[in-house]
């Protein structure tokens, strides 16, 4: 049975394709659109899917969409009433358009779908809700057959905040927090005082905080947000204005903190890094509270999590390691890219009523190593296409050693093999990669490539069984969603201004090429580590087709390309004909 | 430059609508900006006489769970997708 899941129409639209319980195809609209965060109706990414998986629409037997618009419109009407008269020119503004659309989501969503089948035929379109999604998201393709659950984002239908017992093929929720108390919203405001784009600049604030003292955290304590002792908490609403407005905070921010928002992202002042480590401080705080509940609400020794805030890296490592939990999953597309795939596996596990049983299964996510490939021929094309020269490998062996001597002669490297990344991490399939060990290897890649704030961390991808020797308190991390502090400067370009770096681990079953890229590096260079950031420039998504690749290449100063089993070294080529990326197009 | 400002313009060349000489573009702006208006207008009144009276009416029933906490227990939740609501 083939089971499309949706997300569309806030932020991060994706598509999820299910045979039975297994994931055939993961993406987001973004990659294929090229345009960030990306709310309209997945085409594109359909689109790929099918071609990808060789499936035709007709043979999709169920279509979720992984939210209740009705119960959404509920909460936004219900807000503007509780704000009124303030909430007068959101009312005009988003009620035509709730008018127009959302409200016949049904119907909207089956026009969309008519483009893809010549039938006039689409499968009833079926509608999960927005925190089972995350939860579903999380639970089922975990390594867990039992677990307790925690959600935590901006906002969905009414929940901001929740936890779950999950058990076998059945997930319970057992407790919620309600708009407008969130967590995720609560972040966002301090990110948009600090000059950052809410949905955005969240990993930035997160990045900035490690530069500060929480100095501010009592004051913010006494009068924005009363925390309680289950983890539980209440926004004072006088400070937002996100439930009138597309503003997060109000003036009463600057009367309370003495100093005003940045206009723009410029560099940020020491007050504005000590206002992110204590809006960080707080949030952390808060999740080990929750966390500490849930785990005496259900007793369980595993706890996954989703939702926005489960991407905050740091307050995932500090969570990690201190023991409330002995196993903690974090599912790798935790945004609502993800809740594509939780409404998919709701539905297979809660309607349909298919057993769970994932002792068997041990990877479902697959490195969530989801999206397309594209075969050596495709990329001869595109290749050929520009006029590149490139050089091939008769053996894979080859192309790893030359890749190891690349990374050791210092040159930043375009790395493009196998599957795209579903999610918003970049974890070896379409990275840039080069040698940690020299603290001005950040700068090159920033200012070849990147163009990126220069208080923002690298993160590295280190062997497995390797951890131990760079970190303190080393933790499998497969989807780079854990933050640990380094042993050593060894690794002095990924570690950050407190130590900190964020890691990703790859075991040893991991049939990655980048494994052995790594195998190899330590046999032949005793480094087990490399440089990983995402395939992309600023501002773009990370790349996706090799077509892309080749004009993020061409564009910055990278020096080789390892795309398929080409290598494309920057030095005489003429790149000339080369496109620019899409996005500058757009 | 007297004689090319009285020249008229080469429409092939140029794009923009000329409302004044072009009578149903004319009579589809008119059109549009009176249907904006008229739902303006409604929207607003529905707006201040309808949402007013209800905001005053829910601002009296909300209230956290307790002082305590403000984490709403649940019993026991059922899923069904079916339905948009």
């Amino acid at each position: 049975m083939y089971i499309l899941g949706l997300s569309a129409y806030f932020h991060d639209s994706s598509v999820v394709l299910l045979d039975d319980d297994k994931i055939l195809f993961a993406a987001s609209e973004e990659r294929f659109s090229r345009l960030k965060h990306d709310h309209s109706f997945p085409h594109n990414a359909i689109q790929e899917c099918l071609r990808y998986t060789g499936i035709q629409f007709e043979e999709i037997s169920e279509i979720v969409f992984y939210e209740k618009p009705l119960l959404k419109y509920e909460r936004i009407i219900e807000t503007q009433i509780r704000n009124f008269p303030q909430s007068f020119l959101q009312f005009l503004v988003s009620t035509p358009l709730w008018l127009k659309t959302k409200l016949n989501l049904r119907k909207t969503l089956r026009n969309e779908f008519l483009r893809f089948t010549e039938t006039g035929k689409v499968p009833d379109i079926q509608f999960s809700y927005h925190h089972l999604s995350h939860a579903a998201s999380a639970f089922y393709p975990s390594p867990f057959q039992e677990s307790a659950v925690l959600c935590l984002d901006g906002v969905g239908e009414w929940s901001t905040a929740t936890m779950w017992n999950g058990k076998g093929n059945q997930i319970d929720l057992i407790a919620e927090i309600k708009y407008p108390d969130s967590l995720g919203l609560f972040y966002s405001a301090f990110t948009s005082y600090c000059g950052f784009e809410i949905n955005n600049g969240e990993y930035k604030l997160m990045g900035l905080a490690s530069y500060g003292k929480p100095l501010y955290q009592e004051l913010i304590l006494e009068n924005i947000i009363k925390v309680f002792e289950d983890g539980s908490f209440k926004l004072n609403q006088k400070f937002f204005a996100y439930n009138y407005s597309d503003y997060t905070f109000t003036k009463a921010w600057e009367e309370l903190l003495g100093f005003p928002a940045i206009n723009g992202e410029s560099e940020p002042e020491q007050k504005y890094r000590d206002l992110a480590a204590s809006a960080q401080k707080i949030t952390e705080d808060i999740i080990f509270k929750m966390a500490s509940t849930l785990k005496e609400k259900t007793g369980s020794e595993n706890l996954c999590l989703a939702g926005g805030v489960a991407l905050n890296c740091v307050a995932n490592g500090k969570l990690a390691q201190n023991n409330i939990f002995k196993n903690i999953w974090i599912q790798p597309a935790s945004g609502d890219d993800g809740g594509a795939l939780g409404a998919a596996l709701s539905l297979y596990y809660l309607k349909k009523k298919a057993p769970r049983d994932n002792t068997q299964i041990k990877n479902m996510m697959e490195g969530s190593l989801l999206g397309p490939s594209y075969s050596d021929d495709e990329i001869k094309k595109d290749l050929d296409k520009y006029g590149l020269k490139y050089k091939t490998f008769e053996y894979q062996q080859e192309l790893i050693k030359e890749c190891c001597k690349d990374i050791m002669d210092q040159k930043v490297i375009g790395w493009f093999q196998g599957r795209m990344e579903y999610g918003p991490r970049a974890l070896g399939g379409r990275s840039i990669i080069c040698d940690p060990r020299q603290s001005q290897m950040r700068d090159i890649i920033n200012s070849k490539i990147k163009k990126r704030e220069l208080f923002r961390p690298f993160g590295p991808i280190i062997l497995e069984e390797d951890l131990s020797n760079y970190l303190e308190n080393p933790l499998v991390s497969p989807y780079m969603l854990i933050v640990d502090q380094a042993k050593t400067n060894e690794l002095a370009a990924v570690v950050h201004v407190d130590s900190s770096t964020r890691y990703q681990s790859l075991g040893v079953g991991d049939g990655r090429l980048l494994r052995k890229v790594l195998e190899n590096l330590k046999r032949e260079y005793s480094l087990s580590a490399i440089i990983n950031t995402s395939f992309n420039i600023k501002g773009e998504p990370i790349v996706c087709t090799p077509d892309d690749s080749l004009r993020c290449f061409a564009e910055t100063e990278m020096d080789v390309l390892y795309i398929g089993n080409f290598r494309i070294d920057k030095v005489g080529n003429n790149c000339e004909r080369v496109e620019k990326p899409r996005f500058m197009n757009d | 430059m007297i004689k090319q400002l009285y020249t008229k313009p080469d429409v092939t060349k140029n794009h923009w609508p000329r409302p004044f000489c072009d009578i149903d573009f004319f009579l589809r702006t008119i059109f549009a900006y009176f249907v904006h208006t008229i739902f303006l207008i409604l929207a607003s009144l529905m707006y201040f006489f309808i949402m007013g009276p209800l905001s005053l009416y829910l601002r009296q029933k909300d209230s956290a769970p307790s002082d305590q906490s403000n984490l709403h227990l649940v019993e026991k939740a059922e899923y069904e997708f079916t339905r948009m609501f």
